[in-house]
């Protein structure tokens, strides 16, 4: 299975690295292409592929992008007149809480140069080391001479450790933020959503399931069979547009799509889960169809072997055979089924949330293939891998578990 | 003992039946049943599947047939003007589609629609006949309107009718600006067709004349008909005395039709007759057109044909590949298996998006391949694991029998062994296997394109999820534009499942005789 998941990521990594990536124009060029050298995207594939699995592994300090509002002074003393800056060298900039605290010398995290023209202004402001970056910088400029100051204000940007995995930094999505921060801050709607379509849909999946078996050649039976059909063939994005437009244009009863985190107070919140019902329901429709398919397969079966006669010999109610009995030796092959459904709980639908607008990892998963963004592309697809790889390997695992009979790997 | 009360039988009565004859195999006097006409019974039993089999049939037909009579072609200029016009289909006299859509109109927009059609019949200044005229016209919008209702709107309390309103008509007239040449071919056009295109010019600057709106032909204050006085009108009175026109006359007081503009004339056309005389037929789109103005029916019968065409491609390529991959696999086992068990496990755990994206990526915008091969090749990446893993078992199965020994010890090859003796047992499984591709492409193909994957919306090629990515935008008021398509989709998916789950017990012989 690890030879499995390298080998996708070596193809993925060396064939997204190869695409041509457009070359910046404009003012802000040099800086960007100084940035990406930086980032060692220049290297040859194979070199970049190198450092990659290497900072995975090993570096402790993973790449990362950290934004404080910063206050620099010059010489201790700050001003709020707006005058020119001259003859400046360099700029030593720190956070501003290390000014705050003490009188003593501040760790200087970064220098900007100021090498350029006369006199400066804020684009002329620009870090020596092209991964740190100013963002809306909101400078007050004083004419510098003997012990004069400088004071400026801004949002302060660099590439710091990331709590996370190594996995490279994006460049369209969220600029020069790490790749892990990135995909774990997508998660929470996604889980969401998709926790809650299991809860509505393995239920009564499985209750109609049992139903069906129960019934077996009965209307009921086949009523439960045509939804099965076709809630399992009509595509799920189908379903939504239907869901859309009667349930939300023409009826009204819920929201066309999510609401934003502001509007709801939290993500979770009654107003947002409101709001998620039609993705919900969207994707339930088809687990409830497929566990009902699969429950009633199985129990079926189950009920039509030979226990079940001599459950019923020995003189147990139909209702006790069938709880004690059918359904839990029915039971043994959903199970593993139900593990590994839990685990695509992170594995957000694409199109489902962009139909109903959920910022979730599908959504950031398709705009990093729009952007094209490369680190970030190669971050989501790694993602989508191991999630299917690990659900299959806990399947499997789960059914040696869960039935004893079954030995995996055994001749 | 019982007498014998029998009278003997004359020895020369006796014959022989077959003296001096050789016996031979008869042969039988009943059709044998093969394996694939057993198949064909059992399919026919199942109610569900030969329906879905009927629908898929005219599914197919209807892609095959539509764009060779259909009157508008794919890639073609569409008339914007008549975009978003909902569904129209009467086949003689029996409406299917009216090309409605329902409003709740009030007198002042009611009247406005209705003298479109008193305009066109050119039935103004007839008194109480001329309501009437207009009302029954054929250009009239107003297909059906009700009694007045009493609707709050805004906190107002408004008079409203529920109506159907024809969206064609409601087009009604529009200025055009033409050279001297193209209005010669519209006078003649309008002889030859027997009917009227050009209509009188309106005074753009009295009564109300609007240089925009082609249709405020009568006099009008703020869209409220007024009568000569100058006083408006209600519906009654407008029923009773009809519409006050407010023509352009010259200074001998006749109709102006065409106005000089530099070295152009300006028109005002009955759009109708114009967009008959301009393509030959009248606008009517089956299924609608959409916020382009293309037919949807012409372009649905187009995106089908680009999805069977994929899927039926990648659906044999899968059969072969994944039978001769499976059947290598199968028969020689050991470390080949192993081997190539490792790399369908790397290509089957690689998503298909990613697939999808890179030779779109690589292929496709560097201009090595088109959109659909670069498409079609990755769906062949992957497609074929499926077959090969069920080749795979069944040689498994079958590899080690008897008869397999008897033929290998009479000296047949390999690749004998393989196709001939193995691979039949197998080619129901296969079938069904490689018939269940089909939808698994398509619906892969229309959420790729829906998504903007692939672009597969150049001017010939059309796909089931661009159409629908088109029509997104306008859900809420034009909803046919999207739901057809996406209605074709979820009946195709059904058919084909319902086909799929016939075929898979057609071709198990093991359930012969079980539901009988």
């Amino acid at each position: 299975m690890v030879l499995t998941f390298f080998v996708i990521l070596t193809i993925t990594f060396c064939l997204v690295k190869t695409l041509q990536s457009e070359i910046p124009l404009g003012k802000e060029a040099e800086a960007e292409l100084a940035r990406r050298e930086a980032l060692g995207w220049d290297k040859p594939v194979l070199e970049q592929y190198g450092i990659y699995l290497k900072n995975f592994f090993t570096k402790e300090t993973h790449t990362g992008v950290e934004e404080h509002t910063l206050t620099f002074t010059y010489n201790g003393r700050q001003t709020t007149k707006k005058e020119v800056l001259t003859n400046i060298k360099e700029i030593r900039v720190s956070k501003l809480e290390d000014f705050d605290s003490d009188k003593k010398t501040p760790t200087i995290d970064g220098v900007i140069d100021v090498t350029g023209p006369a006199t400066i202004t804020a684009a002329d402001l620009k870090f020596t080391n092209p991964l740190y970056q100013i963002e809306n910088p909101d400078v007050y400029i004083a004419t510098i001479g003997e012990g004069e100051h400088f004071y400026m204000k801004g949002n302060f940007m660099k590439v710091v450790d990331s709590p996370l995995f190594d996995l490279g930094v994006s460049l369209r999505v969220a600029y020069m933020k790490p790749v892990a921060s990135v995909i774990a801050e997508r998660m929470p709607p996604t889980i969401l959503v998709n926790v809650l379509s299991i809860l509505v849909g393995l239920p009564l999946g499985i209750v109609l399931g049992i139903f069906a078996a129960l019934k077996k050649n009965t209307w009921i039976d086949h009523v439960i069979s045509v939804i099965i059909v076709i809630f399992i063939s009509v595509p799920s994005f189908v379903l939504a547009f239907f869901l859309q437009y009667f349930l939300a244009f023409k009826l009204g009863w819920f929201p066309l799509v999510m609401s934003s985190k502001a509007e709801a107070g939290g993500l979770f919140t009654w107003k947002m889960i409101y709001s998620l019902m039609l993705p919900i329901m969207a994707s339930a429709f088809y687990e409830i169809a497929y566990f009902a398919r699969t429950v009633r397969a199985e129990l079926t079966e189950a009920l039509t072997s030979d226990y079940m006669l001599l459950a019923r010999t020995k003189g147990l109610t139909q209702s006790k055979a069938v709880v004690h009995h059918a359904l839990k030796n029915a039971m043994v092959p959903i199970l593993p089924i139900i593990i590994g459904t839990f685990l695509n709980i992170m594995g957000g639908s694409m199109i489902l949330e962009r139909i109903f607008a959920i910022p979730g990892v599908g959504d950031l998963t398709l705009k990093a293939l729009q952007g094209p963004d490369y680190d970030l592309f190669v971050g989501t697809a790694m993602f989508y891998t191991l999630i299917g790889l690990l659900g299959g390997l806990i399947t499997d695992l789960s059914y040696g578990f869960l039935d004893p009979r079954i030995k995996m790997g055994e001749r | 003992m019982a007498e014998n009360n029998y009278t003997p039988i004359s020895k020369d009565r006796f014959r022989f039946v077959q003296q001096n004859e050789k016996i031979h195999d008869k042969a039988l006097k009943t059709k044998p049943i093969g394996y694939f006409k057993d198949a064909w019974i059992r399919f026919r039993k199942n109610k569900a599947s030969v329906a879905a089999a009927i629908v898929l049939a005219i599914i197919i037909l209807y892609a095959i047939i539509v764009p060779f009579i259909s009157k508008y072609k794919l890639g073609a200029k569409s008339d914007m003007t008549y975009k978003k016009m909902n569904p129209e289909l009467i086949i003689g006299k029996t409406v299917i589609f009216d090309g409605g859509k329902n409003m709740s109109l009030n007198d002042k927009y009611l009247m406005y629609l209705v003298s479109i059609g008193v305009n066109a019949e050119n039935a103004e200044g007839k008194g109480a006949e001329s309501w009437n005229i207009g009302y029954e016209s054929f250009y009239n919008p107003v297909l059906k309107a009700g009694e007045e209702e009493k609707v709050i709107e805004d906190g107002n309390e408004v008079y409203k009718r529920a109506a159907r309103v024809n969206t064609y008509q409601l087009i009604g007239f529009q200025y055009l600006q033409v050279s001297a040449a193209e209005l010669q071919k519209i006078l003649d056009g309008e002889k030859e067709m027997q009917t009227q295109i050009l209509y009188p010019l309106i005074d753009e600057n009295n009564y109300g004349g609007s240089a925009d709106d082609a249709n405020l032909w009568f006099r009008n204050d703020r869209g409220y008909p007024i009568n000569e006085a100058g006083q408006r009108m209600t519906l009654e009175d407008v029923k009773a005395n009809g519409y006050v026109d407010n023509f352009l006359r010259d200074s001998n007081g006749d109709l102006v039709y065409m106005k000089t503009v530099g070295s152009m004339y300006k028109i005002r056309v009955l759009y109708y007759n114009y967009y008959r005389y301009e393509e030959g037929h009248t606008p009517s789109f089956v299924f609608g057109s959409d916020g382009g103005g293309y037919d949807i029916a012409t372009r649905m019968a187009y995106g089908l044909r680009t999805s069977f065409i994929l899927s039926v491609s990648v659906a044999v390529f899968c059969f072969i590949f994944g039978a001769i991959f499976g059947a290598i696999e199968g028969y020689y086992g050991g470390w080949v298996d192993l081997l190539l068990e490792r790399l369908v496990d790397i290509l089957w755990r690689m998503p298909l998006y990613i697939i999808v994206t890179l030779f779109q990526m690589h292929l496709v915008n560097t201009g090595k391949a088109s959109v659909l091969s670069g498409l079609l090749m990755a769906f062949c990446v992957t497609g074929w694991i499926g077959t090969a893993s069920l080749v795979r078992t069944q040689f498994y199965r079958f590899k080690n029998q008897e008869y397999i020994l008897a033929a290998r010890t009479l000296g047949a090859k390999d690749m004998r062994l393989m196709f001939r003796h193995i691979f039949p047992n197998a080619i129901g499984t296969i079938i069904t296997s490689s018939v269940f591709v089909i939808p698994g492409i398509i619906m892969s193909e229309s959420t790729f394109s829906y998504l903007g994957i692939v672009n597969l919306n150049s001017r010939d090629t059309v796909s089931l999820g661009t159409m629908m990515a088109d029509g997104k935008e306008f859900l809420s008021e034009y909803p046919h534009i999207l739901l057809i398509p996406a209605a074709v989709i979820a009946l195709m998916m059904i058919a084909f499942n319902l086909f799929g789950n016939g075929l898979r017990d057609a071709f198990n012989p093991s359930l012969r005789g079980a539901d009988d």
